[in-house]
């Protein structure tokens, strides 16, 4: 505003001596408008104001940042339902795991817990790539495997792989 | 880019916690195994994302299994480790408070003499007798149910002892570190020897994966601390008052000093490789030592039984535990646990007792429930947990 009121001058009349009186009859001078000039004259008197070149990178920048946020928490939103899902399987999977362990349960079995379809597949562990079996004499060990997938769907979302003792 | 972030943190959770299981499906492997494993890493799923290094190994007579479960990726490694030592359970043989080798001799019974337990007696089984004139005062020779022994007291698992023996007879390895004042060596790492002509422990803090090796002597005073050390030597002296938990093997003599107190799980035994008549006593435990684990004397040159006994357990002295000698000992203390041995003999001013037991007490029932030995003794499954280490 300040600005725009030095682009507004009124016409100097010859007939006020002070200020005070110049000031008081503003309202009824006329006025003449200096809009900014782009000629080369005023360029190189330096009055024109402009951004610098760190200021425009810096806003840039800033600019892509709250892009950047603006879309990734979108992005967050869209893919909120997948993260707990996944933790919720793999604590389901776990919990089932414990379960098994305690409660001596080493057969295959299909069990329906928190949403998800959990298969359950035990088996002797029978590990022959470093001849460890014969090594070992593993015959109490037990490969308990346990995938979770969502109901009508294919897609199996994790699966836990862990060994336990018969004996246990 | 917080989606990402959080993402980043979600997988590496998982990884984690895959991480984990798999340190738990490495111990089951070690744990099952019921020999040693050589160090190795292996894909436990073939899916090769599921990595162990397994490695299972004699300490003394115990044995520890590592293992190393871990997940790389390429600016970052998630890795969990563990060591645990392992024991046995207990044999039907060990479940007694007593089992004497028969002899065609009955076990002779003075005194305040309490048997709390099963017993494996010889055929002439047992008799009240009297020592200094003092009968036995009990009402019943043994409380527990009574089985015959053999010609031969429970065979013992040679294995673990070779390369003691080895050392104690060909010498010890001249590589070896410096004896500092603080030694700590992790049960993942490789054996810290120390090796020299006599060790003299005075306020040192040895901990770990560490043998200490003698010439001649080992000498512990009591400002020193150890842990689950093992001590080879021919002679071995722990003075008054020491506590430790250690396992101590020599092929001549060790006492152990009075108010000494070895924490399970420890081992002193003496391994005798040769006659030893200038040495009328193997070990003597002296009196209000206490002993948590095992306690014994094998000769393991085949001849007939030296008429002095190797093992002298002291009045008051304690082991809680076992006590394992295929040779006479001379029982004053008490056991709580089992006694295995080839005979008795009370010794007194006046004159000497043969196969009699007098004023001592057997009670496996103050046996603590949870106690594991360790595989000393043949066809013996070392799976069973007793500590994690370092």
């Amino acid at each position: 505003m300040k600005k725009l009121l030095n682009w507004i001058e009124p016409i100097p009349n010859p007939s006020l001596k002070n200020g005070r009186e110049q000031h008081s009859t503003l309202s009824k001078s006329r006025f003449i408008v200096r809009l900014p000039s782009f000629s080369r004259e005023g360029l190189r008197m330096g009055s024109i104001k402009a951004f610098s070149i760190i200021e425009t990178i810096t806003a840039m920048a800033l600019l892509t940042i709250t892009f950047g946020i603006a879309i990734s928490t979108f992005d967050m939103v869209m893919n909120t339902d997948n993260i707990p899902m996944t933790v919720n399987a793999n604590l389901t999977l776990k919990q089932i795991a414990a379960e098994t362990k305690k409660e001596k349960t080493f057969y295959d079995e299909t069990i329906e817990r928190n949403g998800f379809i959990i298969q359950k597949t035990v088996q002797p562990y029978e590990k022959t790539k470093y001849n460890l079996s014969r090594n070992l004499g593993n015959k109490d060990l037990i490969h308990l495997q346990l995938t979770a997938q969502i109901p009508e769907q294919e897609k199996i979302i994790t699966t836990l792989n862990i060994l336990l003792l018969n004996h246990e | 880019m917080l989606s990402d972030l959080e993402q980043i943190q979600l997988q590496e959770n998982l990884w984690e916690q895959r991480v984990l299981n798999n340190l738990k499906s490495g111990t089951a492997i070690v744990q099952t195994s019921n020999t040693t494993i050589e160090k190795q890493t292996i894909d436990l799923f073939n899916t090769e994302m599921d990595s162990v290094t397994i490695e299972k190994y004699w300490w003394g007579l115990f044995q520890v299994g590592t293992v190393d479960a871990f997940k790389t990726f390429p600016n970052q490694r998630i890795a969990y480790r563990k060591a645990i030592l392992y024991g046995s359970e207990l044999k039907t043989e060990q479940k007694a408070a007593l089992y004497l080798k028969d002899n065609n001799q009955p076990l002779a019974i003075a005194g305040k003499t309490v048997i709390k337990g099963d017993v494996f007696l010889p055929r002439a089984g047992a008799k009240r007798a009297y020592v200094n004139g003092q009968g036995f005062s009990g009402t019943e020779l043994f409380e527990g149910k009574k089985q015959q022994s053999k010609r031969y007291i429970p065979k013992l698992n040679e294995t673990p002892f070779l390369p003691i023996i080895e050392y104690l007879v060909k010498g010890f390895p001249k590589n070896n570190a410096q004896l500092n004042d603080t030694l700590r060596q992790s049960f993942h790492e490789n054996s810290m020897i120390i090796h020299d002509n006599i060790i003299y422990l005075d306020k040192h803090y040895i901990k770990g994966k560490v043998i200490l090796m003698a010439d001649s002597l080992v000498y512990i005073s009591p400002n020193c601390y150890l842990e689950n050390v093992v001590i080879i030597a021919p002679y071995i002296l722990i003075d008054k008052g020491f506590k430790g938990q250690i396992q101590a093997f020599a092929s001549k003599f060790i006492r152990i000093g009075e108010e000494v107190n070895l924490i399970y799980p420890s081992i002193a035994m003496i391994l005798k490789t040769e006659l030893t008549p200038t040495i009328p006593q193997n070990m003597i435990i002296e009196k209000n030592a206490t002993i948590h684990g095992l306690a014994g004397v094998y000769q393991f040159n085949k001849t007939d039984l030296p008429p002095i006994p190797s093992l002298n357990i002291k009045e008051n002295a304690t082991v809680i535990g076992q006590v394992y000698s295929n040779e006479k000992i001379y029982l004053q203390g008490q056991v709580f646990g089992n006694v295995t041995c080839a005979g008795f003999r009370v010794q007194t001013a006046a004159s000497i007792y043969d196969n009699h037991i007098f004023n001592t007490t057997i009670d496996y029932s103050k046996r603590p429930n949870d106690y594991l030995s360790p595989a000393f003794l043949e066809k013996t499954v070392i799976n069973e947990e007793i500590i994690k280490l370092d």
